[in-house]
């Protein structure tokens, strides 16, 4: 006999099937409010420390691996959310619904530090360690609320056995040598120069670095703070950026370029330089050999010998203010910071550390742009930001951003439509 | 005696009655059961949070904070001159108009090849619905590769190699990279409308072609005369769901193109999701939402509307 004819007879079972039904689905929605649920600790933090990563679970494995081994009875729960975005929209929900795990990485300081939803760590002892640059970078009102043991770097990932076919050796001292040596290489047959079009390119964060730099200012604070505007501090950076377009040194493609489809051109040999970050150096030195001639140049000015390079200190670990087990959140994080943790993080990751516990075994590519990372000569767009209108921000400037490449605006028009944007968001 | 009897009789008849008033009442209140669980979905999966997003597009609630104020209007104001929004929909009306049409004018003649037998049918049939199964998403990811504008993507390279033309910049010139966002979107969907239609020409009665056949019709004639009326209620069903996703896309061109280049490519729903999720401003989101639902309604009304027209002319 079918379903349908079974329950058609028997009332009772079809009373039983709807309550049933019903009672499943009202189970399925209250799980879906979610909530950790409590966990008892002790005051040693012994018990499970709540861990979300932006690293990859394999990076993080062996860090997790070696704190468990020196601290019996304290268990990392770890979970992985990539970065940046869809990170940043896990942990805004749930430090608003107060499912936030232990240990995160930390997001925006007003919000988070300001709201209360971070604790203190300017007196734990992984504070000692961090290096006065990455301290300042995650500071709110005076206090830390975030320990970063890394800071990245960028410029030109340049394959010196391609443009040296153009007799180009060594970093230009100026912007106008800059281009002068892309003419060189392009003339040789070889793609001079790739930028990646969906992010802002280390080009530019590096040209408005060192704008800043020279002013001796932050740009972004005083044009938060409405003493400035984007119009009088980024045009200038943007025009000679957009030279690398309007001269046809750099492809109009690249609008449309992404960050993988860049690294693999010039892993397979296809670039001479590609605007990009620390984290390029080890993929492309595993594709092109141990013997390939690689090396990082930082973005010059149009001011022959200054030069300033992309960078931020690296997202910071953060405690939750309400964690449930605070005492085995601060060794974990501590452990973070240690010689060890960082050793073991800088081996996994080639990252540069920053701590002043550990010098890292870095890439002789990256041997330029150690100090100067490390000693904060770094920029990147949106981290001194104040508030949390940024991304906003950055959705408008990337779109303009790409539109420059094309030719379908300028360095004017992208600044004054930031000014536009951010007048719509006050 | 007989008064005795008629009124056991009366009695017990009352009695019937009640009973069976009873017994509907309790299958009538089974049934409604039945409606309980759907209900529950709708009330707690779409009434609360409409009526929430309608309630908070009227405050600015943002970040991380609980705390927000009445502000009127303002929300709205914004949407309606938002340089970025107002691009948005125009590529939005782009996607959802021109892949309706170009998938009804695709799947309508797919199907009928499809109903005819031939050696492969089935397969062919698999091959032609298998880009509905995978995610939209991942989709797009593959044709971001095959789409690549540099010398070495995958089309490119084949271009190249074939006859010898430079490399095309699909998904970086503005115009191309709206087309190639309609021709992907076209390509995923029009196998699964295809099959949605093979099943409605599957009901047709094969007297009909008969008829038709005997009184001398072309193929033409009986596809204009007999396929295409008897195809009516597929069409407004298809055309309907396509209109619908189509102004609800958001997986395809966030993958392929992220919005871009400029803001060639950027939909409504994008801006919902990144000014709503990314950037923590949901009373802003609320107000778009609400304005995009009203407009979405309205142009499905006018469409159901001109279906049944053309259905009953």
């Amino acid at each position: 006999m079918s379903l349908r004819k079974t329950l058609g007879r028997s009332r009772p079972l079809r009373t039983l099937v709807a309550v049933a039904t019903t009672g499943a689905l009202l189970t399925a929605l209250a799980a879906c409010s979610g909530s950790a649920g409590s966990r008892s600790t002790s005051g040693d933090g012994k018990g499970v420390v709540t861990f979300m990563s932006w690293d990859a679970l394999d990076t993080m494995k062996p860090l997790v691996t070696e704190f468990e081994k020196e601290n019996p009875g304290i268990t990392i729960q770890m979970s992985y959310v990539p970065p940046v975005d869809p990170y940043a929209n896990a942990r805004q929900k749930e430090l608003q619904s107060g499912t936030a795990p232990d240990v995160f990485i930390l997001g925006n300081r007003e919000e988070e530090a300001g709201g209360g939803f971070v604790k203190d760590l300017s007196n734990i002892a992984a504070a000692k360690v961090v290096s006065d640059f990455n301290k300042q970078a995650e500071s709110y009102k005076g206090k830390l609320y975030g320990i970063s043991v890394v800071s990245w770097g960028g410029g030109f990932l340049v394959n010196k056995d391609l443009t040296s076919k153009a007799g180009v050796t060594t970093a230009p001292q100026s912007w106008g040598e800059l281009l002068t040596d892309l003419k060189r290489i392009k003339a040789t047959g070889v793609t001079p120069l790739i930028e990646a079009g969906d992010g802002i390119s280390t080009t530019l964060m590096g040209l408005i670095g060192l704008a800043a730099h020279n002013d001796g200012t932050d740009f972004e604070t005083d044009i938060a703070n409405g003493k400035s505007t984007f119009a009088k501090d980024w045009t200038q950076p943007l025009a000679t950026w957009s030279q690398l377009y309007t001269e046809g040194l750099a492809s109009k493609n690249d609008a449309a370029v992404t960050g993988s489809q860049m690294t693999d051109e010039f892993n397979a040999g296809r670039a001479a330089m590609i605007a990009t970050g620390s984290w390029a150096v080890a993929p492309a030195r595993a594709a092109l050999g141990a013997k390939a001639n690689l090396d990082f140049w930082p973005i010059p000015g149009t001011t022959s010998g200054q030069n300033f390079w992309a960078g931020a200190a690296a997202p910071a670990y953060a405690i939750n203010s309400k964690a449930k087990n605070p005492v085995g959140a601060e060794k974990w994080v501590d452990f973070l910071a240690s010689a060890k943790g960082v050793e073991i993080y800088h081996k996994t990751t080639g990252s540069i550390t920053t701590t002043n516990n550990y010098t890292p075994d870095l890439d002789p590519a990256m041997t330029n742009m150690y100090k100067d990372v490390v000693a904060g000569k770094i920029y990147c767009t949106w981290q001194t930001w104040p508030d949390a209108n940024s991304s906003a921000l950055d959705a408008e400037f990337l779109g303009k951003y790409q539109e420059t490449m094309l030719g379908q605006s300028n360095a004017a028009g992208v600044t004054a439509a930031l000014d536009q944007k951010w007048a719509s968001l006050k | 005696m007989a008064t005795m009897t008629a009124s056991v009789v009366t009695d017990r008849s009352r009695n019937r009655i009640r009973s069976r008033a009873a017994s509907n009442l309790v299958e009538r209140l089974q049934t409604y059961a039945f409606y309980v669980p759907i209900a529950l979905v709708f009330v707690v999966l779409f009434a609360i949070p409409f009526g929430q997003s309608v309630y908070y597009s009227f405050t600015n609630l943002a970040g991380l904070s609980p705390e927000y104020h009445f502000v009127g209007l303002a929300n709205y104001v914004r949407v309606f001159t938002d340089p970025s929004l107002l691009s948005g929909l125009v590529f939005t009306l782009f996607f959802a108009i021109a892949t309706t049409v170009l998938i009804t004018c695709l799947a309508l003649p797919l199907a009928v090849i499809l109903n005819r037998k031939f050696f492969g049918q089935r397969f062919v049939r698999a091959m032609y619905f298998f880009p509905a199964i995978p995610s939209i998403a991942i989709l797009a990811l593959v044709w971001q590769f095959i789409l690549s504008p540099l010398a070495s993507g995958a089309l490119n390279t084949l271009l190249h190699d074939l006859f010898g033309i430079g490399p095309v910049p699909w998904l970086s010139d503005p115009t191309l990279a709206q087309i190639s966002v309609v021709v992907v979107g076209v390509w995923s969907l029009t196998g699964w409308h295809a099959v949605l239609y093979l099943a409605y020409l599957q009901s047709i009665p094969g007297d009909y072609y008969e008829v038709a056949r005997i009184d001398g019709a072309s193929s033409s004639q009986q596809f204009r005369y007999i396929t295409l009326p008897m195809l009516a209620p597929a069409i407004t069903v298809s055309t309907l769901l396509l209109m619908t996703s189509g102004l609800n896309v958001y997986a395809l061109p966030q993958n392929l193109t992220s919005g871009g280049p400029g803001f060639a490519t950027y939909t409504i729903t994008q801006n919902i999701v990144i000014s709503g999720i990314s950037e923590g401003q949901y009373g802003q989101a609320s107000a778009l939402g609400v304005v995009f639902m009203i407009a979405v309604g309205v142009v499905i009304v006018l469409q159901l509307m001109l279906s049944r027209r053309l259905q009953r002319s």
